[in-house]
């Protein structure tokens, strides 16, 4: 597909202009890491100072934090720099620029995200899963690894769905303030068990912001424990990407360019 | 002093410019509630699940409050300098900086603080107005709040300095990005801004209390949750103290490094 | 203006600018190859070659004079200019403005001069051009009385009034280079540096910076330093040019000067008022013809040029005729293609 094609051009692109700013291709490595990290240790600090939450012991918890620094890993190193990529496009000016590409606009972007540096970020939570299933003496089928896709799947859908609606809106107004930081920090509840938050946040959390989706429900699944319904949520997430799609297919029609 | 009159010309640009942009400065009105809200979530069910009223010192309150009295500190301090100069640097826009008669330096105080000022009456005030509506901060007294605005105006130095330095290293480095990426992470965990320095072990601690980063952030968050810690006008002084030192070590080092960065400036093409 | 008795490098007092074997390389990364595998090499090992911006220039400016700096592109002209405004070390050779060493007292001596560099931008984006002129009033200490007079002769003359109180992203690029204009000579700075101050204007525009130029270095004595690729530029207010190419200094004289390495000739494009023929036009060995029209070239040094076109005339039935000097493109086109 196009799409694809072009994406892993803009990814090769993105290795080579990595490369040639040496020192900060490793370091930036390093930092996305710490910066994905900063969660988890909070939540292990966390622990080790206090009794932790209601049914949860660390391993348990370490297993839902790998999951977390997985998901954010692939989320980062294939859509990571979408962000940062059409704030500086609409800033110059440049977006009319990629109007007159032979590419969807929507696509150009999305095709366009790629971050190498969220490989370390992948590669950690990879390691604290595998180290966290050890020590739990997890059974992983392919029936597990079905159910951690799944609630990867929902979570980069509900992800893309947010990103197209700032994106639509970064065209609008340009200088809009930190939205991509407003969905990070929604992203934040991915990082904890349903128990700790009252049962209305938690509905919540399962229905109309799925997060429990995306970490929590394959955390449990691989720990055999009962798992949440997740129809509603995993229509709500579809339903909010097509959403997306249609909000900015109408705001492009009344598109007006930045600056000189 | 011209230079006095420059400088606060600069900030009064600045303002003005920003001023225009105010709907873009007022998302943290956003954020700031969904982080209360998970730390209210989290914290209740872990004080309860601990069936204690006190961890590591605080209080379910002033628990809940840590991220947020962080967020204010971020606000209060928080400037583009780093990127400012590192881009210039990189695109040889620096030039023009040169080529005004004033030092680089009280250039971008000028406008951080400028920035800042904007950030006060759009994010700072409202702020603390909207999320005491969401979870009232009782543990607030006047005092403890007069003395954090006095300690973070240091916080706003030393950040400053801290961020001038990052932005020469544009000169060695190129690409410095991760070098900003870096002390923001610093920051966020040797600082106490991500999660408070109690958590860490000992000799972690006495090893941080060498460097600046608790200085911009843990200790005036103490005095803003008016924590035990805080107490008492001997541990204001000397924090005030430490602050006053680091201050005066940072801008000796930027006056070094500039005069050392300039020289060896070649412009950009 | 500095005490420059004992700074001064040469013994005429009213020399500006003086540049003294002055020389300037870089060091720049080898790029040789593109592609995936090239970076990651890159990644392990680098290769630098140096590059010789500049080699061995010297050239001295008066004051009060408008200097054109030309040269193609690449040429080391704009390195030239870093270093006379102290953005740059030159690698050896001297070089004073104003009895200052530009790059070692830049903090001082940047309050005495003026620049506009036309890819640069000296204006607040967001703000109107008064905010960064009221800036910059406080920057260089400009008294009020003479900012409220310069502002006012800057509205008149440049027909700003209109345009000081938008903000400046709104600003059409003509109406934003006549406010970067003011910035470089607000405050009556006895040097200013010219970079492409034209580039991209109308010739609405152009003519009114040139006439600018001309009248704030007539009225207040000022030495402008011009560079610029627009040869209109330079034949209407430059009376000495610099040429450099390849780092070396080329040319260094009057205009008149580099006018007279010009062959003599006039060059005379004629309309006719019906069809003529080739052989009625062969006596007069036409350049270039048509049936309509045809030019002419006449060596002033072996002819008149008054006869011939009285042999034109007589002649041919002529309908308009266009006298015309051969211009300094050629020269200049010369001189920049010359290995």
């Amino acid at each position: 597909m196009k799409t694809i094609r072009l994406f892993i051009w803009n990814a090769k692109i993105r290795i080579q202009r990595n490369m040639a700013y040496r020192a900060d291709f490793f370091v930036g490595i390093i930092v996305s890491l710490a910066e994905a990290s900063l969660g988890p240790l909070f939540q292990l600090l966390l622990f080790t100072n206090t009794k932790g939450y209601p049914g949860w012991s660390i391993d348990q918890v370490l297993l839902l934090q790998g999951l977390v620094l997985l998901f954010l890993g692939i989320r980062g190193l294939l859509f990571g720099a979408i962000g940062s990529r059409v704030a500086n496009m609409v800033w110059s000016g440049g977006f009319d620029r990629l109007l007159s590409l032979p590419y969807k606009p929507l696509r150009s972007i999305m095709a366009s995200g790629f971050d190498l540096n969220r490989i370390g970020v992948l590669l950690v939570g990879l390691a604290l899963t595998f180290y966290a299933g050890v020590r739990l003496h997890l059974q992983v089928g392919p029936v597990q690894v079905l159910f951690v896709l799944f609630g990867f799947s929902c979570g980069i859908v509900l992800y893309l769905a947010f990103m197209i609606f700032y994106c639509t809106m970064m065209v609008m107004v340009t200088k809009i303030g930190r939205i991509e930081e407003v969905i990070d920090t929604l992203f934040n509840f991915i990082s904890y068990p349903a128990e700790i938050f009252t049962n209305s946040l938690r509905i919540v959390l399962m229905t109309v912001l799925p997060f429990m989706l995306v970490a929590y429900f394959p955390a449990q699944k691989l720990l055999s424990r009962a798992a949440i319904t997740v129809i509603p949520g995993m229509l709500v997430c579809l339903g909010l990407y097509v959403l997306s799609h249609l909000f900015w297919n109408h705001k492009l029609k009344n598109y007006t360019s930045a600056g000189g | 002093m011209h230079t006095i009159r420059a400088f606060l010309e600069i900030i009064k640009i600045e303002f003005k410019e920003d001023l225009q942009y105010t709907f873009a400065l007022m998302t943290s009105v956003i954020i700031q509630p969904i982080i209360l809200l998970i730390n209210i979530a989290l914290f209740t069910s872990v004080y309860a699940y601990n069936n204690t009223t006190q961890i590591l010192g605080y209080d379910l309150g002033q628990m809940i409050w840590y991220m947020t009295s962080a967020h204010f500190i971020w606000v209060l301090i928080f400037n583009f300098t780093d990127f400012r100069i590192s881009d210039r640097v990189l695109t040889g826009d620096l030039n023009m900086d040169l080529l005004r008669p004033l030092s680089l330096f009280k250039y971008e105080l000028g406008i951080s603080i400028g920035f800042r000022l904007t950030a006060f009456f759009t994010e700072f005030i409202p702020g603390l107005i909207i999320y005491s509506l969401i979870y009232f901060p009782s543990f607030m007294s006047w005092l403890s709040i007069l003395k954090f605005c006095l300690l973070v105006q240091f916080s706003f130095l030393i950040m400053y300095m801290l961020n001038f330095l990052t932005g020469l290293s544009a000169f060695k480095l190129q690409n410095n990005a991760s070098i900003t990426g870096i002390k923001v992470i610093l920051m966020s965990i040797f600082g106490g801004s991500a999660i408070p320095l109690e958590f860490f072990p000992l000799p972690v601690r006495q090893v941080l209390a060498f460097l600046p980063f608790e200085y911009v952030f843990y200790w005036p968050i103490q005095f803003f949750l008016n924590t035990r810690t805080s107490q008492g006008v001997f541990v204001f002084l000397r924090v005030a103290g430490l602050q006053s030192m680091w201050v005066v070590l940072l801008y000796g080092l930027c006056r070094f490094f500039w005069k050392k960065s300039s020289r060896d400036f070649s412009a950009v093409g | 203006m500095k005490d420059s008795k004992s700074r001064r490098m040469t013994n005429d007092v009213n020399d500006i600018i003086t540049v003294s074997h002055l020389s300037r390389s870089f060091r720049v990364t080898k790029r040789e190859k593109a592609g995936l595998r090239y970076a990651m090499q890159s990644l392990i090992k680098r290769e630098y070659v140096q590059v010789d911006a500049v080699s061995d220039i010297s050239f001295t400016v008066k004051k009060g004079e408008i200097r054109g700096l030309i040269g193609p592109n690449g040429a080391g002209k704009s390195t030239t200019i870093k270093i006379m405004s102290g953005i740059l070390y030159p690698s050896s050779g001297e070089v004073s403005v104003m009895g200052y060493k530009p790059w070692l007292e830049r903090e001082e001596y940047v309050r005495h001069i003026g620049v506009l560099f036309g890819q640069k931008s000296q204006l607040e984006w967001d703000l109107p051009a008064i905010d960064t002129f009221n800036l910059r009033k406080n920057l260089y200490d400009i008294p009020n009385e003479v900012y409220k007079r310069n502002l006012s002769y800057f509205e008149d003359t440049m027909g700003l009034s209109s345009v000081l109180y938008k903000p400046v992203r709104q600003l059409s690029l003509g109406e934003r280079m006549k406010c970067e204009f003011v910035c470089a000579v607000l405050h009556e700075p006895p040097l200013v540096f010219l970079d492409e101050p034209t580039i991209g204007l109308d010739v609405v525009s152009k003519e009114i910076v040139r006439t600018f130029i001309t009248q704030i270095n007539r009225d207040k004595g000022t030495t402008f330093i011009l560079t610029t690729h627009d040869l209109n530029d330079i034949e209407n207010l430059c009376r000495n040019i610099t040429v450099i190419n390849k780092g070396v200094l080329v040319f260094n004289d009057s205009l008149e000067k580099l006018k007279s390495f010009l062959p003599p000739r006039k060059i005379i494009s004629v309309l006719f008022e019906v069809p003529v023929s080739p052989e009625k036009l062969a006596p007069f060995a036409p350049v270039s013809s048509g049936k309509m029209q045809a030019s002419f070239e006449v060596d002033t040094a072996e002819s008149s040029v008054r006869n011939f076109v009285s042999r034109l005339l007589e002649d041919l039935p002529i309908a308009d005729i266009n006298i015309e000097g051969a211009g300094i493109e050629e020269i200049i086109r010369d001189i920049y293609t010359t290995p």
